[in-house]
């Protein structure tokens, strides 16, 4: 009887070898913790947070093993954002043009949505402006988001990625931006920061994103 | 024509059987060979996951239930011979062959929130910061639009198809019970797939039947009824102008930067002339009881195919042709993965492999009785064929009797396999080349399959339905592991009624 076991398990551990052998092993490496769906939950401003409409909340980025999509919504009939981020961080590399537009959009959007006089800059008084800054951008976001009509998708940009560590290269129509950004929560959250310079007042944005 | 080797083969097998029946005239006393109706009941269910769906040209589910079921009824026409039918059915419901057709318009896409934002990107992709333009804002009316994916299953006709098969087998022993031969007709049926077999055998036992040589030959003449993937259909169908006729008519094709596109042109593909497959075999096996206790098989096989060896809906896509989409254009970058829930490329061709295969599997058993409860059955099989694909299969079965009629059936079973020379993953063929398959049963993998069997013997026939006696129950699960991801579950059911 030991004899028979004994064969048996001789028998079960050549198996066993055999199982060892060939493995055709084409698991990817670690994935990057960028790859996936992401969508936005929050937007702080200089650490205050700023309100969202339900249908900006739909801004989407789908990250794929190179490429990546970034989809803006918006209200259909309500006016555009005049300050689009087609891509991530793309406001970082035009900090200089966008002192001008912001300055622009702000003006125009305070005209358009809130018609009330736009505050005359005052050098010596930069908190109070940039709070007033803060508010017009405020107001215009909403405007944006909780206009009427339907929540549609106003903008797609299809692009390819590359990551150096936490900085993130997007490219989109031969364009490169690059982005640090962070990942929180076990990899499920994460956040970019744009920043800006408006009369000498830094403004910086935070964009939170959780993963789909 | 080609048939003639098979039918041959048969011819000769007739002195044979001839010379047989003049040594019967000796024999005084002889057992029946079968001593009443038995009637077989089997069952099975199988389920099984995947991500290399051949449809999907090497990439999506291959989700796929199946239930089949058998009814195979031995009936002793004398003391010597014995007439089996088999008749059965094997419905299955297939993601993957849903995705023949992948595209469906259930209306939760419409191209209003697509169309729109990428005519936009489409027109002015460079001022798109800047483009405020009122007329991006336009909310047209939502016209559903056709969409799909790989890795989901499409309400596509093929999604399910129904496998019936029947066939008869009749077989003749000699008084001594030395010779048996046998021969057989079959037939199965499938929306896309017509088969007909027929064969016959011969075996002969020497040495006090402690020696057995055996000789068998088969043919199947098949007929495909060929299914082509949707695109390549329209193509085929409408010409260089199919993007504007037909299915394709005002369906926006995307290309892999989301960017709207006439460009799509399959010129590679055109549909099969030969619709016709043919198999022939002849199997060799020699069994030897070597001691009380051991008992060894050895065979081989000798196989031949012809005609259309490829699958007619089996995608391709070459690594030097442009990628087009249709569906949800925001799913590019993430095709590859089960996040898609939107988008499907566009085929370049089908697979287009030999119209000829030989095969070579040469193989052996070994039984050894341990004791009288318990068994040792091993197989080791090799296979090669002149595509290049070389495998190893080996299984060990120990089934132990527990008592009382009952037995347990332990099993495992190894398998390994070099890829056939056609293969290669998704984009990794070349359009220019002459053969290719992205089909994952072709490529190099390893597979383990384990399981568990139980049985019920009742020598008494106590259980009766219709004046037919229970012989045995048995039950059977597998599970099934391959190392490109696929995993299957298996369940059998099997009883067998004595009248």
């Amino acid at each position: 009887m030991k004899k028979q076991l004994s064969l048996v398990f001789s028998l079960v551990a050549a198996f066993l070898i055999l199982i060892g052998c060939n493995n055709d092993d084409d698991s990817p490496a670690t994935a990057n913790p960028i790859i996936g769906t992401w969508k936005l939950t929050e937007v702080y401003l200089n650490g205050q947070a700023v309100a969202t409409s339900s249908c900006e909340l739909e801004e989407t980025y789908i990250f794929g093993a190179d490429q990546f999509t970034h989809e803006l919504y918006g209200n259909s009939g309500a006016r555009m954002a005049s300050n689009f981020r087609s891509s991530m961080g793309h406001d970082d590399s035009d900090e200089d043009t966008d002192e001008n537009s912001d300055e622009d959009s702000d003006e125009h959007s305070d005209e358009d949505t809130d018609e009330t006089p736009t505050t005359p800059t005052d050098p010596t008084t930069p908190t109070t402006d940039n709070d007033n800054d803060d508010e017009s951008d405020e107001g215009s976001d909403d405007d944006n988001g909780g206009g009427s009509g339907t929540c549609v998708n106003t903008e797609r940009i299809l692009g390819y990625w590359t990551a150096q560590n936490n900085v993130y290269s997007l490219t989109t129509n031969d364009t490169t931006t690059q982005t640090t950004i962070i990942f929180e929560n076990g990899n499920n959250r994460l956040y970019y920061e744009v920043t800006t310079t408006v009369n000498g007042q830094v403004r910086t944005r935070r964009y939170i994103f959780q993963r789909q | 024509m080609k048939i003639l080797p098979a039918l041959l083969l048969l011819l000769c097998c007739c002195p044979l059987f001839a010379q047989e029946h003049v040594a019967d005239t000796t024999v005084v006393f002889k057992k029946r060979v079968l001593e009443t109706i038995e009637v077989d009941l089997l069952s099975s269910y199988y389920k099984q996951e995947g991500v290399h769906s051949a449809v999907g040209g090497g990439l999506g589910t291959e989700k796929l239930t199946d239930f089949a079921a058998d009814i195979i009824v031995a009936v002793p026409l004398n003391d010597d011979d014995v007439l089996t039918f088999d008749a059965g059915f094997s419905a299955y419901t297939s993601a993957s062959s849903s995705n023949i057709n992948p595209f469906f318009t259930d209306g939760t896409y419409s191209n209003t929130n697509n169309t729109g934002a990428s005519r936009r990107y489409a027109a002015g992709a460079a001022n798109r910061d800047s483009d405020d333009d009122d007329d991006d804002y336009e909310n047209p009316a939502a016209t559903p639009a056709p969409y799909g994916s790989p890795w989901i299953q499409s309400t596509g006709a093929s999604r399910k198809d129904v496998l019936t098969t029947l066939s008869v087998v009749y077989s003749h022993s000699s008084d001594d019970r030395n010779t048996i031969w046998n021969t057989n007709v079959s037939g199965s049926n499938e929306y896309d797939y017509q088969s007909f077999g027929f064969g016959a055998g011969l075996a002969r036992l020497f040495n006090e039947k402690n020696t057995e040589i055996s000789l068998k030959a088969s043919a199947y003449l098949d007929k495909w009824k060929p299914i082509y993937p949707t695109e390549l259909h329209e193509y085929a169908q409408n010409g260089f102008n199919f993007l504007t006729r037909g299915y394709f008519n005002g369906v926006t094709i995307y290309d892999q930067n989301g960017v709207e596109s006439s460009n799509y042109l399959p010129s590679a593909f055109k549909e099969f002339s030969n619709k016709k497959r043919n198999s022939y075999s002849v199997s060799f096996g020699f069994t030897q009881i070597l001691t009380k206790k051991l008992q060894l098989s050895l065979f081989l096989d000798v196989l031949y195919q012809e005609g259309l060896l490829s699958t007619p809906y089996h995608r391709m896509y070459f690594a030097d042709k442009a990628n087009y989409y249709i569906g949800q254009a925001r799913y590019i970058p993430v095709y590859n993965t089960a996040d898609n829930k939107g988008i499907f490329r566009l085929a370049d061709d089908v697979e287009r492999l030999p119209d000829t295969r030989y095969k070579l599997p040469i193989g052996a058993r070994l039984n050894y009785y341990l004791n009288d409860f318990m068994v040792l059955r091993t197989y080791y099989r090799y296979y090669t064929d002149d595509w290049g694909l070389q495998s190893h299969t080996a299984s060990i079965e120990v089934p132990v009797k527990l008592g009382g009629g009952f037995s347990i059936m332990p099993m495992y079973r190894f398998y390994t396999q070099v890829a056939a020379k056609y293969f290669a993953k998704q984009d990794m063929h070349y359009s220019f080349e002459k053969y290719y398959t992205s089909d994952y049963d072709l490529s190099s993998f390893d597979s383990h399959q384990y399981g568990m069997g139980a049985s019920y013997t009742d020598i008494m026939q106590g259980f009766r339905i219709l004046s037919m006696g229970l012989k045995t129950i048995d039950f059977r699960y597998n599970h099934y592991q391959r190392s490109d991801s696929l995993e299957a579950d298996i369940f059998s059911l099997g009883i067998k009624f004595a009248h």
